[in-house]
């Protein structure tokens, strides 16, 4: 860190640092308008941008060419006296009585009033003009203490510190290693240069004061090392402080060799050029600028930590999305035998796959087949309602994965929506009913012309022989063919009527009954094959179905991991 | 520094359930402070003790040193120049206090500046207050925190304390905080503002500021000095006319220090003992919600898995029986013929199972579908972090939040394979025991059965049917076959049954463990605070103990 104070600002280049650091604002407005809103949500967005318009507008005022000083210091240590002091007149009221200073005291030249925005600030002030025109471009501002039983005076410091340019701090050597001093001497350095804090021992004429010279000459320079010190610490290198007397500079009293105030008057209450001044108020928004960059720094570690996370999830998906595949294929499966039920309860019979005797055994079958029972008799439609645990279930995952991820509520919720189950399921949803709705009306059993035919000849067949056999067509002859169908008829009518009849009837229906096993059983077979087929392409249909719903969530996880990282990689 | 005994750094790790646990630490450091104070202030027996508190420069130690009647604590401008507790007492005194560890007697170098970790004992030259003990203390107010965690323990030696101020500081908010928080545990206090020569509008000003603070009818007096070159002895006067003033008031019988310990153990057993009724409480939580979980998710799978294992059971079984089934050949020939048109009303999948049996346990695998304990497990854990949320993040809830709590899929899976494949090899030696031998006197059962089914048709068809004919000797040579099958059966039920229970038994044990490992997981985390909290119950054992 540059060391001398204010006074080596002036030595820089004020040209091109005014571009460097309007650069710099630019660059960091750039940044913050591309972060993703996810990451950096649009309320601290505008703080930050407004913040930097703020400075942009300062950095354009940096011409301006009033200096702003003020005193800052705990209640006693003097700052009004200095004031006093330096304006060779009483305008700041002092006490020994505390806390005393309650406004803050605005000193400055008649022909450069006070910028409007300051006194719209909503603070006590107390406004005095002079007409020194050496000092013109100063403003000096006494402050109230920061440290007192009056808390009001440290929310009006607080309020005013970021109108100042140049700050000198006051300590007495009763109070130099009071810890509130160096508490708000690091807030302080948040927004101000240290390049532009003076540092002022006040009251020297109370050390020892009835010690012969070089005894005060040893002690004030060991209470000079001391606040040096404290100084060191907490981040000034190489401090300018000077020790004075206001007091006595105010009496007029110049006896104490070891009262800087010419020194400390010269370096303060002099002509400043513009470069000086703009310097020194460039040094601060530097700083200024310095704390956006740590706020971006740090929230993009927050984005790194994020990716990190992200990364987490990502696994639960993969790993656990397997596990889930299980399930999903056994649902899909049910949904399959489904339809194939409904099919074999209407389709089969309404389409005339089998008839007769079939039809008929078919028809008991299905009132006694014991599996189908425990697969309640739903519709299609109802079985995707089983799909629903398995979302949740995967939720349920995420979640777990989610509560132990440090990352701020606002990134988190963001990514609850995206595996929000009530999303995925929706969509799921309608593709997956679509496509059983479809499958459902393709399922069906291809041979029906060729089977309904034989079933036909088959049946029919066995009545024909019956009805010839039991009218023995064999032993009638007539000549046209209806006379011989007639002649059968009346045969077989009075046969019909005995124990061969009744024998040939039993016969007839056993014949018919087995003809209709057979066909059952051949159409049981062959559906066989051809449910095996169906089921195995919609358990396929309906599992590519969810791996693409995991897919996509893998892909919205690397959007996001991207956008991040992106945005945090970019200069 | 060494030991530095009035330096703790305990820091202990509560579980943080409760809004106490923060201060925990705090408050035992505080606590095993006072302990060794106690000892001292045995020591000090009846002899009045008066501790100067106060801010850096303030001149507290100038006013000690004039009340002492030499130059003890080293004054000066660099600052913060009290470094430890300086305590002055009696010559006669003075051998009394050496025994203790964090004692350092000084007897002719002075003045001393104090160090910290120790007290530095020195004799004073009063001969108003020849049993006095005076103390100076390290200020309240520098950058140099340390001095103020020494002073606040300090103040409960007291039985007189002057609080000390400055002109220029007597608005410090720090010091003013300071005075007011004393104020509420001491009504022996003397405020001395000192380096002033205004002494009506100083009183006034500090009196309206007490009053302000509600602390007026607590300080027992406003004296102003200045120790200047004129008003020096004018100054002591008033010092020591208000000691003495206070003398016989302030000696409390009951020594401040002893309640000020009892107040603090106290208060350090309710946080223990809060923080232990919150941890058994979310262990409590978290047991209910393993078995809720637990019945909901594993009830329902488990049937669909047993009726599937029992019809793997029934059939293996059977067939080890068969051998002892003489008439099975004939009898699956017979039955075949017969059941040929009754085929239809077998459902496919039994049609199936009476495939091959002997790698059933590969069937089985891919019937499993861990899915479902997966989905119990972490339903669980889901629910387990929903109940941490209540809770402030802290301590215990990172513990059980860590990675290597929350079982992994693969975890789940080996578990559950491992615990088939042990529950397969259980069946597989059962069925070896079936094998190996029926017991003998099974085995006469069986043979004994069927014969004594035989006598007994034969006997009724030939007391009905007025004796055996051809017709009846065929049919029964169809229906015997079938008799020795009923035979088996018989023997085969007890062992179908008695396997297929324990088999439901131990599967649902196994489906039970691995929820039970995560809750045991979580409960194991839980156990290891409640430890560290037993170990916690008597804080003031815990400091003499010296574990820190």
């Amino acid at each position: 860190m540059n060391s001398g104070g204010p006074l080596s600002c002036a030595k820089m280049n004020n040209f091109k640092f005014s571009d460097e650091l309007k650069e710099k604002l630019s660059g960091l407005e750039a940044k913050i308008n591309k972060a993703p809103d996810w990451l950096v949500p649009p309320v601290e967005k505008s703080r930050m941008t407004s913040k930097i318009e703020e400075l942009k507008e300062a950095l354009k005022r940096a011409h301006e060419e009033v200096l702003v000083v003020g005193f800052l210091g705990g209640t006693g240590v003097g700052k009004s006296t200095i004031m006093n002091a330096l304006a060779g007149k009483e305008i700041a009221s002092t006490d020994y009585r505390r806390p005393h200073t309650e406004s803050i005291l605005i000193y400055h030249h008649f022909n450069k009033p006070v910028p409007e925005e300051l006194l719209l600030l909503d603070l006590p002030f107390k406004v005095f003009e002079h007409s020194v025109d050496t000092v013109k471009s100063l403003m000096f501002c006494d402050m109230p203490d920061f440290d007192s039983i009056k808390p009001q005076h440290r929310t009006t410091v607080l309020n005013f510190l970021e109108k100042l340019d140049l700050l000198v701090w006051v300590v007495s050597p009763e109070k130099y290693a009071d810890q509130a001093f160096y508490l708000f001497l690091k807030e302080a350095m948040q927004i101000k240069n240290p390049k532009n804090f003076f540092f002022v021992m006040n009251k020297i004429d109370m050390v020892n004061p009835a010690d012969e010279p070089s005894g005060r000459e040893r002690t004030i320079s060991l209470v000079l090392e001391s606040f040096s010190g404290y100084l060191s610490e907490f981040g000034i290198k190489e401090p300018v402080i000077f020790p004075i007397s206001a007091k006595d500079a105010f009496s007029g009293l110049f006896l104490d060799p070891f009262n800087q105030w010419k020194l400390f008057k010269n370096a303060v209450y002099r002509e400043w050029t513009s470069k000086e001044i703009q310097a020194i108020k460039e040094a601060n928004i530097e700083q200024e600028i310095k704390r956006i960059a740590r706020d971006l720094k740090d929230l993009s570690e927050v984005g790194q930590r994020t990716v990190d996370s992200l990364a987490r999830y990502m696994e639960v998906i993969n790993d656990f999305g397997v596990v889930l595949s299980r399930k999903v294929r056994n649902l899909a499966r049910n949904c399959a035998l489904l339809i194939i039920d409904e099919y074999l309860e209407n389709s089969v019979l309404e389409g005339g796959v089998l008839f007769g005797p079939g039809a008929l055994l078919h028809r008991i079958l299905l009132r006694f087949g014991s599996k189908r029972k425990e697969r309640k008799l739903e519709a299609p439609e109802g079985c995707l309602e089983g799909f629903k645990e398995v979302f949740k279930q995967l939720e349920n995952r995420i979640s777990s994965v989610a509560y132990t991820v440090k990352l701020p509520a606002e990134i988190k919720d963001e990514f609850s929506r995206l595996y929000n189950r009530e999303f995925l399921w929706g969509r799921f949803y309608n593709e997956a009913e679509t496509y059983l709705d479809l499958s459902a009306v393709r399922f069906k059993w291809n041979h029906s012309l060729l089977f309904k035919v034989a079933q036909f000849f088959t049946y029919f067949g066995l009545v024909v022989l019956f009805f010839l056999s039991m009218g023995q067509a064999w032993t009638v002859k007539e000549s046209t063919f209806s006379k011989f169908l007639l002649a059968v008829f009346l045969k077989c009518f009075e046969r019909l009527f005995s124990l061969d009849g009744f024998g040939a009837m039993m016969t007839l229906g056993i014949l018919e009954l087995l003809a209709g096993i057979y066909f059952v059983l051949k159409f049981r077979k062959s559906l066989q094959g051809l449910s095996q087929k169906f089921i195995e392409t919609v358990e396929h249909e309906i599992v590519s179905l969810w791996e693409k719903i995991l897919q996509d969530l893998r892909e919205q996880i690397k959007a996001k991991q991207k956008e991040a990282l992106s945005w945090i990689s970019h200069e | 520094m060494d030991s530095d005994y009035f330096f703790h750094r305990i820091d202990i790790s509560l579980p943080g359930l409760t809004t106490g646990a923060n201060n925990f630490s705090y408050l035992l450091n505080r606590l095993c402070i006072l302990l060794k104070l106690q000892t001292l202030k045995d020591h000090m027996g009846t002899d009045p003790c008066v501790v100067f508190l106060g801010g850096t420069g303030t001149g507290k130690s100038t006013i000690f040193n004039y009340v002492c009647g030499k130059e003890i604590s080293i004054t000066g401008v660099e600052r913060p120049k009290t470094k430890g507790v300086i305590m002055a007492v009696s010559e006669k005194k003075c051998s009394q206090f050496s025994d203790f560890p964090f004692v350092k007697v000084y007897k002719n170098t002075l003045p001393v500046q104090g160090e910290a970790g120790l007290f530095s004992i020195v004799t004073h030259r009063s001969n108003i207050f020849h049993d006095y003990i005076f103390v100076d203390t390290p200020d309240l107010d520098s950058v140099i925190e340390h001095h103020q965690d020494l002073a606040e323990n300090l103040f409960y030696l007291a039985d007189i304390v002057f609080f000390v101020l400055s002109e220029e500081k007597y608005a410090d908010l720090k010091l003013i905080n300071y005075l007011s928080n004393f104020a509420k545990e001491h009504d022996c206090i003397v405020v001395i503002v000192n380096k002033s020569s205004h002494e009506d509008s100083i009183v006034h000003d500090v009196d309206s500021l007490l009053s302000v603070h509600n602390i007026r009818d607590r300080v027992k007096g406003i004296v102003v000095t200045s120790f200047s070159e004129y008003a020096c002895s004018r100054d002591f006067k008033k010092v020591t006319e208000k000691i003495l003033e206070l003398d016989g008031n302030c000696l409390a019988s009951d020594n401040r220090l002893r309640k000020k310990i009892q107040l603090l153990n106290s208060e350090l057993e309710t946080i223990i003992d809060s923080e232990h009724r919150e941890l058994t409480n979310l262990k409590d939580r978290i047991v209910e919600l393993e078995n809720q979980v637990f019945g909901r998710a594993i009830e329902s799978h488990s049937e669909e898995m047993l009726e599937r294992m029992r019809l793997i059971v029934q059939s293996k079984i059977k067939e080890m029986y068969s051998k002892y089934d003489i008439f099975s050949g004939p009898r699956r020939f017979i039955k075949s013929i017969i059941s040929f048109p009754f085929r239809i009303f077998q459902s496919d999948e039994s049609r199936k199972a009476s495939k091959d049996r002997e790698d059933f346990d590969d069937e089985i695998l891919s019937y499993v579908d861990f899915s479902v304990v997966a989905e119990a497990v972490y339903t669980f854990v889901r629910n387990v972090f929903d109940i941490l949320e209540d809770y402030p993040h802290n301590s215990i809830v990172s513990e059980l939040k860590k990675d290597e709590i929350v079982l992994t899929e693969s975890e789940i899976s080996e578990l559950v394979t491992k615990g088939l494949k042990d529950l397969f090899s259980w069946l597989k030696k059962e069925f070896d025991r079936l094998q190996k031998g029926i017991p003998k006197l099974k085995e006469l059962g069986i043979y004994s059965t069927m014969i004594l089914w035989a006598i007994f048709i034969l006997s009724i068809e030939a007391a009905v049917g007025g004796g055996i004919s051809l017709f009846d000797a065929a049919l029964d040579s169809v229906l015997t076959p079938f008799i020795s099958k009923g035979a088996v059966e018989l023997f085969a039920r007890q062992d179908v049954h008695r396997i297929g229970r324990e088999l439901i038994k131990r599967y649902r044990e196994l489906l039970r463990s691995i929820t039970t490992l995560q809750r045991d997981r979580f409960l194991k985390v839980i156990k290891n605070y409640e430890e560290t909290l037993d170990e916690l119950r008597r804080p003031i054992e815990l400091c003499k103990n010296e574990q820190f």
